[in-house]
């Protein structure tokens, strides 16, 4: 984890500053950084797996593919708060940067990187739960295929403790986790934050790296969701973005990726690694069936989103909205809730499993678990953001309850309501790559749905079918992507134009 | 910066202002409208009580203008709060009209400092906002009063403008216009000009100051909660000075000077120094 | 921190009338200014010196600069040799007490974004900011102190000065008739 996290601090620094300062730098970087968010990265998992083991089949290949996924899941984020700190700096700064004294190495060093300390520290808090996250789940996920399986992990003694039908193990290595978790919250992260303080320029209000709910609500921001939209202000990437809107440009980028990995795989062929990939390409005919399989698969997992949104919008918006307007509940609930929530849901599917041996059933109800905490944290985050007396009006006018809601409580939740969507979809995602089948490794399923996206990837994995895995996974990115932009981009921009409360 | 000199002699509003003052001044009688009878305010922190408010008393008469001040964080507005029925004394209470004040009520309005209005309403919306619980009224008559206050406002047009289209100034007239929607008698104001620029501000602090005296408009009393000693001055009759928390009524002046009151004139900065000495 | 260098203009009539480019009025300023500016100047007795006007009112003089131009645009000041002086018309500004804005009602409308948009209202019936915003681009006209002109620009100076002044009436997010 702490390799991953430094690589993807260096990382950050280099591309956030560029892109920060060289305006065309900007106008490719940002965009980039956008779509490599959106990725499942859970997705690529398998696929980053088999070009690392191609190039170094050993056990430390495995773990060093977990490190790069979890790179992944970290970089983006914390680059993206690297470009906004340097892009914040205050105009003198800078003025006085460009002194003629002072070197270009120098201003880095200077000015650049301390600035940029408080942002990493903020995002590394959430990075680290995310990467986490991924870490977990990529072990999980692991064990369904014997050549790559990571050999030590919690994920994986959570699973197979599951899986030896030791019970006593299996609550045990959870609980071994969420104390982890919270201590590590607590001893390291609490302090980094504390210590980069001393490098902020504007004093933020204490208020919020107390409020540990805020420190939360940052986790589930980590697709930076709100910094991607806010872009929109700078010239380079106005023009870029306003382009984007149109539905074949998302198509356009999808294809670009796709044809790069090919070429990747290609390269890796002439090469003679062993990849896997067939002496000569597959028939335009064997891609398209391919394809068509997999588009049915990804239709059935896209209404299974939705449906399972649907059921998370109906208890967390509620729920979200009750408990923050009530403090006592709030401070009482709050810890609670984040604690169960630090368990990655996938960790829970063995015992969700057991209980219930409806494939359909244990896939909802997993990647409800995935969704939930985003929506309810982000609404929570938001109605908490918003002063007293907006509420208080209800009061002072004698307003019905029904009208309140109507009136104050639902519209004051709608922008951060739409950032928890957002974010919990692009989980969904994520989850339902486990949720939707999964099998140890030669045994019979755990679970699994009839059709799905993330049972085809998963299956495909397992039988080393390389063609509809990077089918697959193409398509869901595709699909990501443009929904992102067609649907997610519109929607944000009409919540925040309408409901945003801004003084 | 300098003091904006904003008062004119010749000015024909203000001529008249001053006769409508003299016709109320034979109006008064001696029951004050609101009562604070010593309040005491404590929170409940992890170990003790943190002490807010100590034995605050005072009252508010018809035609009369209160200004509450002190240091920041003093707890002024907790003490608004609870003649706002918006929060309990520890001991003690306010009284509208003899009766205790328990909770919010019609005949008392309130205007914020950052204008709390709902950003995904329009400004005529807001307005009739405040008529949601009068189930009497259908929703033509509520569209239709919300249209006369804003009118009374200066904001004649604006109804469907959206709150965050509209200037910091505009803002606080749609407040002020949801806040007389119910015809109160007392409005309460929280530090109301202190989100707008010196110009809008002195503006409204005249607009406000004519809605007390002017005999068709249902206001009787104001009580304002500001630390800008010169609007302080400019408009009240009586100040009430707090202490350092916990705030404890250091003392109470009666600002005695003529109206029109001109903020250059010297007898102005006299009552000014007294309300500073209060407050060292 | 670099010092600004300070160059009072006589005013962008001047210019104006020459090129015959219509008056735009500025982005960001409101009618409570201007009737700031017209008290202030009418309390302290014109001539006042530019400096001291921005001194009294709080602002710095580069803040103050727009203003004055409007101010000018509608005729209710004057700028000479760096003195503003208030007009007759500002006078009478001054003593007007109630709906003062609705006097600036003429002058306005010879000013940009509220010719376009008249006449496009007396044309289509109704329009919206982001109809005029193109009308403006499609004719080139250029504001002072902004870059770019475009739908939020228009919208927060129709909305702000149109409606308040009686020009037109505005209702669902589109601008008709005033009533």
């Amino acid at each position: 984890m702490f390799i991953a996290l430094i690589l993807s601090i260096l990382f950050s620094l280099v591309v956030g500053i560029l892109a920060a300062c060289n305006k065309r730098a900007e106008s490719v970087i940002i965009p980039l950084l956008d779509v490599f968010q959106s990725i499942p990265i859970l997705g690529f998992f398998p696929i980053v797996i088999l070009g690392i083991i191609a190039i170094t089949p050993s056990q430390i290949g495995i773990d060093l593919g977990v490190i790069i996924l979890i790179f992944t899941s970290m970089a983006w984020n914390i680059a993206f708060g690297v470009y906004e700190a340097v892009k914040s700096i205050p105009h003198d700064y800078i003025e006085l940067s460009r002194m003629p004294d002072v070197g270009s190495w120098r201003r880095i060093t200077t000015l650049y990187i301390p600035s940029s300390i408080s942002r990493i520290a903020y995002n590394t808090e959430t990075s680290w739960a995310v990467g986490l996250f991924y870490l977990v789940s990529s072990e999980i996920l692991s064990l369904g295929n014997s050549t790559y399986t990571v050999r030590h992990g919690i994920g994986v003694a959570i699973i197979s403790f599951a899986i030896a039908n030791d019970w006593s193990g299996y609550i045990y290595s959870i609980l071994a986790l969420l104390v982890a978790v919270v201590v590590w919250q607590f001893v390291f992260l609490r302090e980094f934050a504390l210590w980069s303080e001393r490098y902020k320029f504007v004093e933020e209000p204490r208020g919020i790296h107390q409020d540990p709910l805020i420190r939360f609500y940052s986790w589930v921001n980590h697709k930076s969701i709100s910094k991607l939209f806010l872009y929109s202000h700078s010239k380079g990437v106005t023009k870029f973005s306003s382009t984007l809107y149109r539905f074949k440009d998302g198509i356009k980028y999808s294809i670009i990726i796709a044809i790069a990995i090919f070429v990747a795989f290609e390269l890796g062929a002439l090469w003679n690694l062993n990849i896997g990939l067939p002496a000569q390409l597959p028939s335009v005919g064997n891609i398209l069936s391919t394809e068509g399989n997999v588009v049915i698969a990804l239709a059935f997992s896209f209404v299974r989103i939705w449906y399972v949104y649907f059921v998370c919008v109906l208890v967390g918006l509620p729920l979200g909205i009750a408990v923050s307007l009530n403090t006592r509940l709030y401070d009482g609930l709050t810890p609670v809730i984040e604690t169960i929530a630090s368990v990655p849901a996938p960790a829970l599917l063995p015992a969700i499993a057991i209980v219930t041996h409806q494939g359909e059933l244990v896939a909802a109800i997993v990647i409800f678990l995935g969704m939930i905490w985003y929506v309810i944290f982000n609404v929570m985050a938001g109605i908490r953001s918003l002063p007293a007396e907006l509420f208080e009006l209800k009061s002072v006018f004698h307003i019905s309850r029904v009208q309140a809601w109507r009136n104050i409580y639902l519209p004051a939740a709608a922008t951060a309501f739409v950032t928890g969507s957002i974010t919990a979809v692009g989980a969904a995602w994520n989850t339902l790559i486990v949720a939707e089948y999964f099998a140890v490794s030669g045994s019979t399923p755990l679970t699994q749905v009839q059709t799905g996206i993330g049972k085809t990837i998963a299956i495909a994995t397992n039988n080393g079918n390389l063609l509809t895995l990077t089918l697959a996974v193409l398509s869901m990115t595709a699909l990501i992507v443009t929904f992102n932009l067609v649907v997610w981009r519109r929607v944000y921009h009409y919540t925040t134009k309408r409901y945003a409360y801004n003084r | 910066m300098g003091t904006i000199s904003s008062s004119n002699p010749t000015s024909p509003d203000l001529a008249s202002q001053a006769k409508s003052f003299d016709k109320n001044a034979n109006k008064t009688f001696q029951q004050p409208i609101v009562t604070v009878d010593r309040i005491n305010l404590e929170y409940a922190r992890e170990k003790d009580q943190m002490p807010v408010l100590n034995d605050v008393s005072f009252t508010a008469s018809p035609n009369q203008f209160v200004s509450i001040t002190g240091p920041s964080g003093c707890g002024k507005s907790s003490l608004l709060r609870i003649i706002a029925g918006l929060h309990k004394a520890t001991s003690g209470d306010a009284k509208f009209r003899g009766t205790e004040i328990t909770q919010p009520r019609n005949e008392i309005a309130m205007i914020f400092q950052n204008f709390v209005l709902l950003p995904w309403r329009t400004a005529l919306e807001n307005v009739m906002f405040a008529l949601s619980s009068k189930k009497e009224l259908s929703e033509d008559q509520k569209r239709e009063k919300a249209t006369k206050m804003l009118d009374e406002v200066g904001l004649r047009g604006f109804e469907d403008v959206f709150p965050g289209e509209l200037s910091g100034g505009m803002k606080q007239r749609v407040g002020i216009a949801r806040a007389l929607a119910l015809e109160p008698q007392v409005l309460l104001m929280d530090e109301p000009f202190s989100s707008l620029d010196a110009l809008t501000a002195e503006l409204l602090r005249k607009e406000v100051y004519s809605l007390l005296i002017n005999p068709s408009s249902s206001i009787q009393t104001v009580i304002m909660v500001s630390h800008n000693v010169e609007e302080i001055v400019e408009l009240s009759d009586k100040v009430v000075v707090l202490s350092q928390r916990p705030a404890h009524v250091v003392g109470e002046v009666s600002i005695t000077l003529p109206r029109p009151r001109d903020r250059k004139s010297p007898d102005f900065y006299t009552w000014m120094d007294k309300i500073y000495s209060l407050l060292a | 921190m670099t010092c600004v260098k300070l160059t009072v203009k006589t005013g962008p009539s001047v210019e104006v009338k020459k090129a015959n480019i219509p008056p735009t009025m500025p982005a960001n300023v409101r009618a409570g200014q201007i009737i700031g500016l017209v008290e202030v100047t009418g309390g302290l007795g014109s001539p006042i010196d530019v400096s001291r006007l921005a001194y009294e009112l709080g602002d710095d003089v580069a803040m103050l600069l727009p203003i004055l131009d409007a101010g000018e645009m509608l005729g209710l000041v004057k700028i000479e040799k760096g003195n503003v002086n208030q007009t007759d018309f500002g006078l009478k500004f001054q003593r007007t007490s109630k709906h003062k804005i609705r006097l600036l009602k003429d002058q306005l409308l010879k000013i940009e974004p509220f010719k376009t948009a008249v006449e496009m209202v007396s044309k289509h019936g109704s329009v919206s900011a982001a109809e005029v915003a193109d009308a403006l681009i499609h004719k080139k006209v250029r504001w002072h102190h902004e870059q770019e002109v475009n739908e939020t620009l228009v919208n927060g100076l129709l909305i702000h000065w149109a409606i308040y002044a009686g020009i037109l009436s505005y209702k669902s997010e589109r601008f008709q008739k005033a009533t």
